[in-house]
């Protein structure tokens, strides 16, 4: 049976090895690689996109309206928008993959996923989703493309809502670690404080700490703000793009610390509204952007001490397509 | 035409498929839809053995944002303050009714997590055995700490017709339900007393605890202690 050539099998995208074949080069000037991938691929592009769909659907409903899990369908964007960027090598995928590693993968993410679903488990629903994107990635093309799509994966598993045990733990050790260096530092700038648990007295106030105070969403989003600036600008020594990882949590942590002191100063000051008003929120918006930029000062420092790699070692894209 | 793999083919309609199942096997069946209503305000007697509801405290109310929070998780609260005219011990009861714990937006708080993020510090916490009538019963037996105001707290919670005291039991009871489909409902029971001698308090909490079970009905006991009971 024969049909459009543009159809005629994605094999003559092997361009490594087959682009100087004369029916090769003659489907690849007939064929669009975008209408051969769909035509080999459409069933898993459909199939997670189903899956992904009905997961958000529920996941909008309930889990994303709670304030400590506002972040994720914005993290789900971003790693949507990271696998967009890498189409010119998805849609040249030529099927490199091993069948069983993948089928496995995606496999134990099925089983996974439904379990999750049924037992309304969230975080092992939308876990889930890692393997069998990951899977579906590698029998498309192979350890390469799996390699180039990873940061999309890591931004997925960021989405990933908190189980809630660990994330009561998280966030009360969090809160407590925050009023106590609070108490501490107002301490050593001789202010009448005291504090019990979670709770604040400064002068007539007593100030309790909520579960937002706790830094944990912002302590995410700067994980996510962090990771992105370090992957969309020019490559870095490993180290280099180490240490500045590492120094996203304790920055996300000590400007929260600053968040709770200026409030509470703001509060022993101007008194209760002025704490709980509008100097709120921006304070918190205030200083997210600095800690960012505390971030992006760290990297200007280490610039300096690690020399960037040479700019053809970024370059370093065998299978974008273009060569 | 286009040569699809068949491993490519099976892999996307599994995954199809899947995101088909997971839609129809969502929970949805609600336990509380099958089982007599519950209504606490009338279920739970006012007089339990020699505990008589104490009209002369007005129940303290929480702040404006907690009980919105609360109205969003709970589909009833019950708080009673008790007393015992003899001794003139004052004991706060709370039961906290959700119709969905498979959900964990809706699930019921531990007070673990209500009392710490109101502030209180909980210095200790254990698991202790309650003789109710020829059996034992778990509780949680909680210390907890905010100033100078010690109030220790015994507690369980139920999912559906169990009685469970660890996150552990917790989930596996609401897993159970959630493989047959079913939504359970839950509550969570909270004793509480002022009182600086943690020892005396928890006899204390035991004492009408015997006496709540043996007051309501046998309806409501399934329902407030677990089928067990």
């Amino acid at each position: 049976m024969s049909t459009h050539p543009s159809l005629s099998g994605p094999r003559v995208l092997d361009v490594d090895s087959e682009i100087s074949s004369p029916s090769a080069r003659k489907d690849l000037v007939l064929g669009t690689p975008v209408r051969i991938f769909w035509a080999r691929w459409w069933p898993l592009v459909l199939g997670f996109f189903s899956l992904l769909g009905t997961t958000s659907y529920r996941f909008a409903e309930s889990l994303w309206q709670q304030p400590e899990f506002e972040y994720g369908p914005l993290l789900l964007l971003i790693s949507l928008w990271l696998l967009w960027r890498e189409r010119a090598a998805i849609v040249l995928a030529r099927g490199q993959g091993n069948g069983v590693k993948s089928a496995t993968a995606i496999a134990l993410g099925l089983v996974a996923y439904l379990l999750g679903v049924r037992l309304k488990a969230g975080y092992l629903e939308f876990a889930a989703l890692a393997p069998i994107l990951g899977g579906a990635l590698y029998l498309m093309g192979g350890v390469r493309l799996l390699r180039r799509c990873a940061f999309s994966l890591l931004f997925l598993l960021l989405a990933i809502p908190l189980p809630a045990p660990i994330l009561f733990v998280a966030t009360s050790d969090l809160k407590e670690w925050v009023s106590y260096a609070a108490e501490s530092i107002l301490h050593m700038g001789g202010y009448p404080v005291a504090r019990d648990g979670v709770t604040l007295r400064v002068g007539p106030y007593s100030l309790l700490l909520a579960d937002a105070c706790s830094g944990m969403n912002s302590l995410v989003s700067l994980l996510a703000v962090g990771l992105l600036y370090l992957y969309l600008t020019a490559k870095r020594r490993p180290w280099h793009s180490f240490l500045i990882v590492a120094a996203i949590a304790p920055t996300a942590i000590a400007t929260n610390v600053v968040r709770v002191l200026t409030l509470t100063l703001i509060t022993y000051y101007f008194g209760d509204e002025a704490g709980q008003g509008f100097l709120h929120e921006f304070a918190g918006f205030v200083l997210f952007l600095v800690a960012f930029l505390m971030l992006a000062g760290l990297d200007q420092v280490l610039k300096r001490i690690f020399p960037q790699p040479s700019p053809s070692a970024s370059l370093n894209s065998p299978d974008h397509g273009e060569n | 035409m286009a040569k699809i793999d068949r491993r490519t083919v099976v892999a996307g309609l599994g995954m199809m498929v899947v995101a088909g199942i997971g839609t129809a096997a969502t929970p949805s069946r609600r336990l509380v839809d099958e089982i007599p209503p519950l209504n606490l305000e009338e279920d739970i007697p006012q007089r339990l053995g020699d505990w008589v509801i104490d009209r002369a405290i007005a129940p303290i109310l929480p702040a404006p944002d907690v009980q919105e929070r609360l109205n969003r998780l709970y589909n009833s609260i019950l708080t009673r303050t008790y007393t015992r005219p003899i001794t003139t011990d004052r004991l706060m009861l709370v039961i906290a009714y959700g119709a969905d714990q498979a959900d964990r937006t809706t699930l019921a708080h531990l007070p673990e997590a209500c009392y710490s993020s109101q502030g209180f510090q909980i210095s200790g916490k254990r698991i202790a055995k309650l003789g109710l009538g020829a059996r034992e019963f778990d509780v949680v037996q909680l210390e907890t700490r905010r100033g100078s105001r010690m109030e220790p707290v015994t507690y369980w919670t139920t999912v559906g017709t169990e009685a469970v005291v660890n996150e552990a039991a917790r989930r596996w009871a609401r897993a159970r339900y959630s493989m047959r489909g079913l939504i359970p409902d839950g509550m969570l029971v909270r004793v509480s007393t002022l009182d600086p001698n943690a020892a005396r308090a928890f006899e204390l909490h035991a004492g009408f605890i015997s006496a709540l079970r043996t007051g309501v009905s046998p309806a409501t006991a399934q329902r407030v202690f677990g089928s067990f009971a």
